[in-house]
């Protein structure tokens, strides 16, 4: 029997987390918090993609011995810097206090599993040992096998909480904690 | 030597329901979609090993052992510290097999 690739893998998971953040009882399913999760989605991993392509730019002009080259070089490498990249972070911290505030105006029994769920996504983009900030805050320039990796639990994180809403808006609610 | 990672999957899932005790029967569907990921990623850093730092072996660790416990802790019978042990037993058995097979792996 073939074994299930990752991203079958994670499908499943985020099938199974999403039930499960449904919980005990299913609150009204709000436009407003699918809209937000989905932005914060698509800004996540643009950013992951625009710092993968930096990265791929400085790979390719790194061996360059002239003096275009090495300006565009530099210019990449500033680019990609966590300087330059400051005021992303600063923007997910307040997408992850809105949509956290959205969903804590009308608290229901699931509302403690959601929180933890948007509080982990925060952990690793932001706060926690080794978030996505503390590592380019570290190190400067993210490396290309990192980016390609931390992208795909990021994704799986959001899949959780979009997989959430989608059960929410077909009217389903499943029992567990 | 390149590490065998068939019987890694299994020794993961043995070291997370030693901690998670007699709750493991309840948690184990959903846990086992993400060990496997976890074996994953283990497995995209033995490959991409050379082109990786500290700081970013670190931060996939750290952020795979949260997904993992968010997943248990999101089971009443599961707490969070419990959640925290089991997360890192499971990282624990990739980071041996890495130790073992590449130990003069500077960020292991």
């Amino acid at each position: 029997m073939r074994r299930p690739t990752l991203a079958q893998q994670l499908h499943r998971l985020v099938l199974t987390v999403g039930l499960v953040l449904v919980a005990c009882s299913a609150p009204p399913y709000d436009e407003q918090t699918d809209r937000l999760i989905s932005a914060l989605q698509y800004d996540v991993d643009s950013q992951i993609v625009m710092l993968l392509s930096l990265d791929r730019k400085i790979a390719e002009l790194a061996t360059a011995n002239n003096d275009i080259a090495r300006k565009a070089l530099a210019e990449a490498r500033a680019r990609a810097g966590y300087d330059a990249n400051a005021a992303f972070y600063d923007k997910l911290d307040s997408q992850l206090t809105s949509l956290r505030l959205r969903v804590d105006a009308l608290p229901t029994e699931a509302t403690p599993n959601i929180d933890r769920a948007i509080d982990d996504l925060r952990a690793n983009l932001l706060t926690g040992e080794g978030s996505l900030r503390s590592v380019h805050q570290k190190q400067g320039i993210l490396g290309e096998a990192y980016l390609r990796n931390e992208r795909r639990l990021l994704n799986a994180q959001f899949q959780a909480l979009l997989s959430y809403e989608l059960v929410l808006k077909a009217g389903a609610g499943i029992g567990k904690k | 030597m390149a590490i065998d990672w068939s019987n890694i999957g299994s020794a993961v899932e043995q070291a997370v329901a030693s901690v998670v005790g007699a709750d493991w029967a309840i948690v184990a569907p959903a846990a086992k979609a993400q060990l496997t990921a976890l074996v994953e990623i283990a497995q995209a850093i033995e490959a991409e090993r050379d082109q990786m730092s500290a700081a970013e072996y670190n931060g996939l660790r750290l952020s795979q052992q949260r997904a993992l416990e968010g997943v248990l802790s999101s089971y009443a019978a599961i707490s969070i510290v419990v959640a925290e042990q089991a997360a890192a037993a499971a990282w624990n058995v990739v980071a041996q097999a890495l130790k073992t097979a590449y130990p003069a792996l500077s960020f292991l």
